[in-house]
């Protein structure tokens, strides 16, 4: 198989992309983002490769940010695909919940375009179809999980800054000075046992166990498509849990006395649990036209879905979504809106970074201007959390292979508090200090590269 | 005598059989064809992109599947139109970074057609059969037909120069609700292929933009069998499927 795709690669025109992006942070970090997609295409099969540079505090990383292979082959009505692949649920582009089979890349932040966010993972995928009916069935063996940045960079849970926040405050907690050595070892041991590069390029993996199963029914026609999914699989983010021991210092505020020693001693064999919960899942989605609109919705039941509480602890339970899309295309402009409703069916006053229940609001307006430019604007907001986004960005070409992007964003939400683990606002307000302008140039060549 | 019934037959042919019939030459059957679509900024810039276009006619409707290989940023990029007489389908767009199809109707139809001069509506090749034609202009060599529809959004009138000699249209000049020339459509080049005229290169001029977009045709096969072109083709399933 190997030699095949070799020798076919071989054949091959590869297509080449650069893309170069400097980013300056509120903070005035600089972040070097350097880009480069080699893809290949045949009848049967096509493979690409994303190979992304990072450069931020003098750090610098070269990551693998994602490879595709897909190979497909037909007996009549029945097709198998496999590969290293992306797969799409669901209608909603920006609040989907049901778009969730393949892992996201959270490392790089918020409003990053959704096929750079999701990440290729193996799928075998068995299908046919009949009349306007399609019946899939697919197995991802290794079960995908998102990329996230728990500690020590930008984008993660706890920045470096915040991770000093909290060692600073923890020297005016009362308790024994003869165990204030703990406090010390306590950070010590989550470094150690948390990955906590400035730039993560690596999430954790879960030992394979016999993988993820989904099965998905589309009925289309031109007028309308509809569709029903129900899987049965890991989540695909991450359950991070302090040991609760530990928890209960940071909650308090104080320091272990000695008699405590020995069961923070024994926490601290294992000071973070991280793991994926299996669910259920069960959706439908339907897409159709109404007046000058395209329509779009979606929904979604979850067995277990894990709300993250403050002090880093964790509650699992039901979740249901729902959203809608409306969007509109005239001459070069594009009018997006989405709207999503979430309830975790077993909510909690002590959630962390999402709401229990809440209304979620993302819309997109591009504007083609002259000389082939267009102006873009983005926003989203979560009602409950009180946070969001606003996003601007013109893009124009320079030559008929090079263009520039030019962004700015604006991240805003509640004010921070002074203990992060009890931030009252959403994700996007918790990183609302890394406001950000960047610079992109794109090389895109017209045609193949040989 | 027969040179005389030739052209009694020609004066008493009335507009509308002109344009029918015009319009009914430009029909091409069962094809493929690959085109390089050309647009040109008001600067004088270019950009090419490269598309492969099936077209599959029945007696309901005409489909087409449309299939973008460059550049880059739009390979993958695929629509289908369904085009029936005196029905409004919405024409499909598979967008490969979303790998979802987004549905264009309404309004939308009249806007451009891949960043182009065209807009989807000016791809269309029927009649709605609710416009007027009336004879404008005529000489030995052509007819100029003016067409009206109270109900197209985009344009007033179009005007339609239609050749005596293949009655292909070699020139549309198309009139915004202003009453000013917005758009011209020129066919600078024709090839005769299994006994029929097709526009090989076609040039609009959007007077308005200063832009120009060309489409030509680098290779076309006609009379492809229907097996080739099966329905399924014209389906979101079908582009989902060939991503």
């Amino acid at each position: 198989m190997i030699k095949l795709l070799f020798s076919a690669s071989l054949r091959a025109s590869p297509i080449l992309e650069l893309d170069s992006q400097a980013i300056v942070y509120q903070n005035t970090n600089v972040e070097i983002r350097n880009t480069l997609v080699v893809s290949f295409r045949e009848k049967s099969w096509k493979t690409s490769y994303r190979i992304l540079q990072r450069s931020l505090q003098k750090q610098h990383a070269l990551v693998l940010q994602g490879w595709e292979l897909e190979y497909q082959h037909r007996w009549g009505p029945i097709a198998l695909r496999l590969g290293n692949r992306r797969l799409r649920w669901g209608q909603l582009d920006v609040l989907s919940d049901l778009d969730t089979l393949n892992g996201t890349d959270q490392s790089l932040g918020p409003s990053i375009h959704p096929s750079i966010l999701k990440i290729p993972t193996p799928i075998v995928t068995l299908s046919t179809r009949a009349l306007h009916t399609n019946l899939s069935l697919s197995w991802l063996p290794f079960s995908a999980q998102d990329r996230l940045g728990i500690y020590g960079s930008h984008w993660s849970l706890v920045t470096p800054n915040q991770a000093e926040s909290i060692a600073a405050n923890a020297q005016d907690w009362s308790g024994d000075w003869l165990t204030e050595a703990w406090l010390h070892s306590l950070f010590e041991e989550i470094e150690e046992s948390i990955p906590s590069a400035p730039i993560p390029s690596l999430y954790f993996q879960e030992a394979p166990d016999y993988g993820d199963f989904t099965l998905q029914a589309k009925w289309d026609s031109v007028a309308i498509s509809g569709g029903i999914y129900a899987a049965w699989m890991r989540n695909r983010r991450p359950r991070i849990q302090l040991h609760p021991t530990l928890a209960d210092y940071l909650q308090s505020e104080r320091i272990p006395t000695s008699l405590e020693l020995n069961d923070v001693n024994e926490a601290l064999v294992d000071p973070i649990s991280i793991d994926y919960p299996r669910s259920w899942r069960l959706g439908a989605d339907v897409s159709t036209t109404i007046s000058i609109f395209g329509l779009r919705g979606e929904f979604l039941y979850q067995s277990n879905r894990t709300l993250p509480l403050q002090y880093l602890q964790a509650q699992d339970g039901g979740y249901i979504s729902a959203g809608i899309a409306l969007d509109t295309l005239w001459d070069s402009n594009l009018f997006l809106l989405e709207a999503k409703y979430a309830h975790y069916l077993n909510p909690s006053s002590q959630s962390w970074l999402e709401a229990s229940e809440t209304v979620q609001i993302a819309s997109l307006l591009r504007i083609g201007l002259p000389y082939q430019s267009h102006l873009q604007l983005q926003a989203g907001v979560d009602t409950a959390q009180r946070d969001g986004f606003a996003q601007v960005g013109l893009d124009f070409p320079i030559r008929s292979n090079y263009s520039i992007l030019l962004q700015g964003a604006l991240l805003f939400g509640p004010p921070q508090a002074e203990q992060p683990l009890v931030y009252s606002g959403g994700v996007i307000g918790y990183w609302q200090d890394e406001d950000y302008l960047s610079l992109h140039l794109q090389w895109k060549p017209n045609q193949s590269f040989l | 005598m027969n040179l005389l019934l030739f052209i009694g037959t020609l004066y008493a042919i009335e507009p509308k059989e002109i344009i029918e019939s015009a319009v009914e030459r430009q029909q091409i059957e069962n094809s493929i064809q690959t085109i390089r679509m050309t647009l040109v900024s008001k600067s004088g810039a270019t950009k090419s992109r490269m598309f492969t276009m099936k077209l599959r006619r029945d007696s309901d409707a005409l489909r087409s599947y449309t299939r973008f290989s460059e550049p880059s940023d739009i390979r993958g990029t695929q629509i289908v139109f369904i085009d029936r007489p005196n029905k409004k389908d919405p024409q499909l767009i598979y967008l490969p970074a979303l790998k979802r199809v987004q549905r264009i109707v309404g309004r939308a139809q009249n806007g451009s057609f891949m960043g182009s001069d065209f807009s989807f509506a000016d791809l269309e090749q029927s009649l709605s059969g609710e416009e007027t034609h009336t004879l404008e202009h005529e000489d030995a060599e052509w007819w100029t037909i003016r067409s009206t529809d109270p109900n197209h959004k985009n344009y007033l009138y179009w005007s339609t120069k239609i050749s005596k000699k293949d009655q292909i249209p070699y020139q549309v000049d198309y009139y915004a609700k202003n009453n000013t020339l917005l758009k011209r459509l020129t066919v600078e080049n024709t090839r005769e292929q299994d006994g029929r005229v097709i526009p090989i290169k076609t040039r609009m001029e959007n007077h308005k933009k200063g832009t120009q977009t060309i489409l030509e045709i680098t290779e076309i096969r006609l009379n492809v069998p229907p097996e080739e072109l099966p329905l399924d083709m014209f389906s979101p399933a079908y582009m989902e499927e060939n991503d």
